[in-house]
């Protein structure tokens, strides 16, 4: 058989891995990150632009030893995940594609290796914001629209440069927007595997979940079907109990955020569960990173208050962090003392999921599904993002809103006059930056670094 | 047989007369008030250059956007078609022009009869056409015949967003602010564009060989940066290539293809 | 043809007279978007369904506090519309998730407290199964209650199946007026075809079926293509524009078959009335020749193209989209790949609705129909 490159995942799950190894002995990792990390900084990386990204996403020096043993549980989820998927894919093992709104814990208790299209848009960056350019424009080059939302147009960017494994199936949901309405139906035309899409509601009552669920299930036999086997209703039980501690600790870190001053844990907290929810749903090592800055989030929250309130001079709530710029949270921390305590899209409000029956835990995984950041605001109709919004607001007291978002998500560009209005009436400033998330050729490090500074001190904050 | 063809575009009008086969004469002016205005005007500049009248003319096309209800004209065809036409009229080898005009850019393939095989248009947005150099330019304050050469002296890389023109406007308006070199944004500025053209000149299948006609031609840092980006050499027209328009129109005219 | 030309100034207006008569006898009037309304149930409760549209809108502007520049020209000269009091002649507008730019309409309509009264989202689903059936069957249900409670009428079974029997008569004449495009010497152009479109969904249907039976008789014989022009076949989800049409026809073209929203979309497929009405109603909806917003059917979209070209003898496709349509931009991106295999020319428009630039679409269609000319020249030498 003809050997397989996959050049880009692979490169990313290598350099998850350095990331691992280095971040297992936290306290030394600590003094090496802090140590090469100005000179390293001075010396733009020996040019090499890709580096800047991994250690990032490492938090730059910017981490205490406790935050790298997180970080550790991070990235060996990550690596399990992908890794996994490479591995099944080079032994002619079957790979599902699955879309970050289905509940991917089913897969994970199916024991087939699965990835999350949409998660891959995350992963170039990880090689660097060029990376992320050159899966865009083979995109475009195959004649994809560019008004298509980025996040979700760049998967395909990585399916027609073939980076990623055939699937023997995909899974997608017909929520939350019409972009990932329109790119399933294309990696289902590029991939021609057969598709389940589990269908949309609008509304979040029972009837609603009702029908969600049914689909789940209806799911199920589906993948059943496609791979041959039994889903084994135990594991996903033990897999489903992993996601409820998970769950548990990412709502107390989020909850502790409200505390003034917050235990600032933005950065690790807000970034590293979206990517862990989506490739690792159920996975020991995810409860572990929750258990990490939980147990973090504790120790600070009483500690040297004084000090931390001094520390603490503006409480940020912000949507999404651009891909190309990961570290704007710590650069915030690092210039004006800013620290991002809530964020509309990785929020974590999960409720608990019963699992005394099948039925309970299938319903229990449609609710839990539905509070995935997107989904839950922008399902069904706009009351839905400006009750987020107040609430958000209300309960995290937050002394400015930054809206960062994709150019093309038609939902946040459908209502601009409600979500402007909500934020004045709540008289907290608001910035509405125009970037997008993951395009950076829409905006530049240094654009955006200027439109934060500039609304920080016309608004008084600093 | 005495053929002309005349090119009505949005800044300049164009016009060729071929007598038997080749060009007795040609001739490009500023556009006038109205497209007939120019077509006039610029067809009798071209005829008189010959030593003929208007009665002399056997058969005239027009093209540009300008090219209906021309009273003169006895057909009409597209800038695409055109373009491709008068270069392959010049040069049997060229299969692949690229053309970059004051508000659109177009790729065209041609087969081996100098007709479209394929093309691709740009859309609505000026990204990547002579309109939004000329904006970028005033922008930084210098001429648009400047940008060429100026962009040639510089020493630095600088990256500008190529998504559209107004991102390109916003981003070179915050380069001045950090006190950038002009060489070097004037640099940035024709990779920019460059770079959209190539984008959009990957839909069809280029193929040598290739040649590059419309205004944005004339500017040396552009199409030097084409050339890198393509990994290609233009062949170089016997004529002036913002009349590759015209040349074709005449060519049809006199059906010698 | 005396009637196509009624049908057409009806279809450039906003409300026409036989609306405006029918009103002040005490008519009541529903607004609706989108092919996945059930006409036959706000029919049966007693109104006229009016199929919302962009047509004499004066412009954007008004709009453009609400919705940000990125989104669909149709939703914004609709909205517009209803800012400027356009659409108060109606006593309800249903709203369908047929794509987030239409369905955030609901939101903004609701928000500036504008007429009419009657707001309703119908949420339908993007899938076709048994449970999708079950469930848009549900949402029915749930309008038709919302009407009846709102309007204090009564929505009976057999309203409901004298509906479905108007309804499908009418699809049954659309469907032999398009079939008439098969013929060599085509008796009606695409831009005529648009006009009736529109003007019978803004009609009360008994006068709907009239005026399409005396298209249908004017058919005969009658020869608008001449032998050079180029069969097209036309993809595209809200075109309205008959201007915009008739450009491309003017360009040497004929449209003879197409995959438009106020096209074959709208009459394809019947409702089988075998038990429920609600149950024929669903089901129809669902499966008829889908909207790109229906996830698990592209592959049939796809192989109604194919059939289409051969059945239409087309030459060529052109597939347009309105700007920032996320739906048809993906469409777009299918079409074309499709069309690829089987080296079939294809051009693809993006346009604003009622946004000028003709010179530039002019040329690109004319290039497109030289281009076509050339290859086929070339492949008969
Ligand atoms: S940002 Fe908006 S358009 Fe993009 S994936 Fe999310 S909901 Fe969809
Ligand atoms: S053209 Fe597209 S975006 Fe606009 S209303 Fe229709 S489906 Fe929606």
């Amino acid at each position: 058989m003809e050997a397989v490159s996959y050049d880009y995942l692979d490169n990313v799950v290598n350099i998850w891995r350095f990331g691992r190894k280095l971040t297992k002995h936290p306290y030394l990792a600590y003094f090496n990150i802090k140590y090469f990390a100005p000179p390293m900084i001075k010396l733009n990386f020996f040019n090499r632009a890709e580096l800047k990204f991994a250690f990032e996403s490492i938090g730059q020096g910017q981490l205490s030893p406790q935050e790298l043993k997180a970080m550790y549980y991070c990235l060996d989820a990550l690596v399990e995940s992908v890794g996994g998927v490479l591995a099944a894919a080079r032994n002619n093992e079957p790979v599902v594609w699955f879309d970050y709104t289905v509940p991917s814990i089913i897969l994970n208790a199916f024991g087939v290796a699965s990835i999350c299209t949409s998660m891959v848009s995350k992963t170039p960056n990880y090689l660097g914001a060029d990376c992320l350019i050159e899966h865009f424009e083979a995109a475009e080059n195959a004649g994809v629209s560019s008004e298509i939302c980025s996040m979700t147009r760049l998967p395909l960017g990585a399916v027609l440069m073939n980076q990623m494994p055939k699937p023997v199936a995909l899974l997608t949901t017909a929520q939350p927007c019409d972009s990932g309405r329109t790119v399933s139906q294309m990696l289902d035309y590029l991939a021609d595997a057969p598709s389940f899409v589990i269908d949309s509601i609008y509304d979040k009552d029972e009837e609603s979940i009702g029908h969600y669920s049914a689909d789940i299930m209806a799911m199920i036999e589906f993948l059943e079907k496609i791979l041959d086997r039994k889903l084994d209703w135990d594991k996903l039980k033990t897999h489903v109990e992993e996601l409820n501690l998970f769950n548990y600790y990412l709502r107390e870190v989020s909850q502790m955020h409200r505390a003034i001053p917050s235990p600032g844990l933005g950065f690790i907290f807000l970034e590293s569960s979206w990517p862990l929810r989506l490739f690792a749903s159920g996975y020991p090592s995810a409860t572990k990173f929750g258990k990490t800055i939980y147990d973090i989030g504790k120790q600070r929250i009483t500690k040297d208050l004084h000090k931390r309130k001094k520390e603490e001079k503006i409480r940020v709530m912000i949507s999404g962090a651009p891909m190309y710029f990961m570290d704007i949270y710590l650069w915030m921390q690092k210039e004006f003392h800013a620290y991002v305590v809530a964020d509309y899209l990785v929020q974590t409000a999960n409720p608990e999921i019963d699992t005394s029956t099948r039925e309970s835990m299938i319903r229990g995984l449609a609710i839990d599904n539905l509070h995935l950041g997107m989904l839950r605001q922008s399902h069904g109709p706009v009351e839905f993002i400006i009750e987020d919004i107040e609430n958000l607001i209300d309960e995290y007291s937050p002394d400015c809103l930054i809206f960062c978002g994709n150019i093309h998500c038609k939902h946040k560009k459908s209502v601009p006059k409600i979500i402007n209005d909500t934020c004045k009436k709540t008289g907290v400033p608001t910035l509405n930056m125009s970037l997008d998330l993951f395009d950076p050729r829409a905006n530049s490090e240094d654009t955006i670094k200027k439109q934060i500074k500039d609304f920080f001190i016309n608004n008084g904050l600093v | 047989m005495i053929a002309a063809g005349c090119d009505i575009g949005s800044l300049t009008a164009k016009a060729v007369i071929i007598r038997d086969g080749s060009i007795v004469s040609k001739k490009i002016i500023r556009v006038k008030e109205t497209a007939l205005k120019s077509a006039e005007t610029v067809m009798s500049m071209v005829t008189s250059e010959a030593g003929l009248k208007m009665e002399d003319i056997d058969s005239c096309c027009t093209t540009g956007y300008g090219r209906y209800d021309i009273p003169f004209s006895d057909m009409n065809k597209s800038q695409i078609s055109c373009h491709g036409l008068g270069a392959f009229w010049l040069d049997r080898s060229i299969r692949t022009i690229i053309d970059i005009g004051g508000q659109d850019c177009k790729a065209v393939a041609v087969g081996e009869n100098g007709m479209v095989k394929d093309f691709i248009m740009n859309e609505k947005c000026a990204a990547g056409t002579g309109r939004s150099l000329e904006i970028l330019a005033k922008t930084i304050g210098i001429e648009l015949e400047e940008l060429g050469p100026v962009s040639l002296k510089s020493k630095k890389e600088v990256e500008l967003a190529n998504k559209c023109s107004i991102f390109m406007e916003l981003d070179v308006i915050q380069h001045l602010y950090n006190k950038t070199k002009i060489r070097d944004i004037a640099n940035a500025i024709n990779t920019a564009v460059a770079r959209r053209v190539v984008q959009l000149s990957k839909a069809v299948r280029l193929e040598n060989d290739i040649c590059i006609t419309g205004g944005v031609s004339k500017n040396i840092g552009v199409v030097n940066k084409l050339e890198e980006m393509l990994k290609i050499k233009f062949k170089q027209l016997p004529e002036d290539p913002q009349l590759m328009g015209a040349m074709g129109a005449a060519v049809f005219a006199a059906k010698i293809n | 043809m005396e009637i196509l030309k009624e049908l057409e100034t009806i279809a450039k207006q906003n409300v026409n007279t036989t609306l405006e008569s029918a009103r002040s006898n005490g008519k009541k009037i529903m607004g609706y978007f989108c092919s996945y309304v059930p006409e036959e149930v706000i029919h049966a409760a007693g109104f006229i369904p009016y199929r919302m549209r962009a047509v004499e809108s004066p412009g954007t502007s008004l709009g453009d506090t609400y919705f940000a520049p990125s989104i669909c020209s149709f939703v914004r000269h609709c909205f517009s519309k209803a800012l400027n009091g356009d659409f108060d002649f109606l006593d309800g507008v249903i709203f369908m998730n047929g794509c987030d730019h239409n369905r955030r309409m609901h939101d903004n309509w609701r928000y500036a407290k504008i007429k009419p009264e009657f707001l309703y989202m119908l949420p339908v689903p993007h899938v076709v199964s048994d449970a999708s059936t079950q469930k848009y069957m549900n949402e029915i249900k749930k309008l038709a209650r919302a009407m009846e409670t709102e309007f204090d009428v009564t929505i009976t079974a057999r309203a409901l199946e004298d509906a479905i029997i108007l309804y499908n008569k009418k699809r049954d004449l659309l469907t032999r007026i398009y079939e008439n495009r098969k013929k060599k010497e085509v008796p009606i152009k695409g831009s005529e075809f648009l006009s009736i479109m529109l003007a019978i969904t803004a009609l009360p249907i008994d006068i709907a079926i009239e005026k399409l039976e005396l298209v249908l008789k004017g058919l005969e014989g009658r020869v608008v293509s001449s032998d050079d022009d180029l069969r097209l076949f036309m993809a595209a989800v809200c075109t309205e524009e008959i201007e915009h049409m008739e450009l491309i026809e003017n360009s040497g073209g004929i449209v003879v078959a197409d995959k438009i929203c106020l096209g074959r979309s709208h009459f394809h497929t019947l409702v089988e009335l075998k038990d429920d009405p609600i149950r024929a109603i669903a089901k129809r909806y669902l499966t008829h020749l889908s909207c790109p917003r229906m996830m698990d059917d592209m592959r049939r979209r796809m192989a109604y193209m194919h059939d289409e070209i051969k059945e239409y003898n087309v030459d060529a496709i052109i597939v347009e989209k309105l700007e920032f349509c996320t739906l048809m931009a993906g469409e777009t991106f299918l079409y074309k790949n499709e069309a690829g295999k089987i080296d079939f020319p294809i051009l693809s428009l993006d346009r604003e609705l009622f946004g000028g630039g003709t010179g530039q679409i002019k040329t690109r269609v004319q290039a497109f129909f030289e281009q076509v000319r050339n290859i086929k020249e070339m492949s008969q030498n």
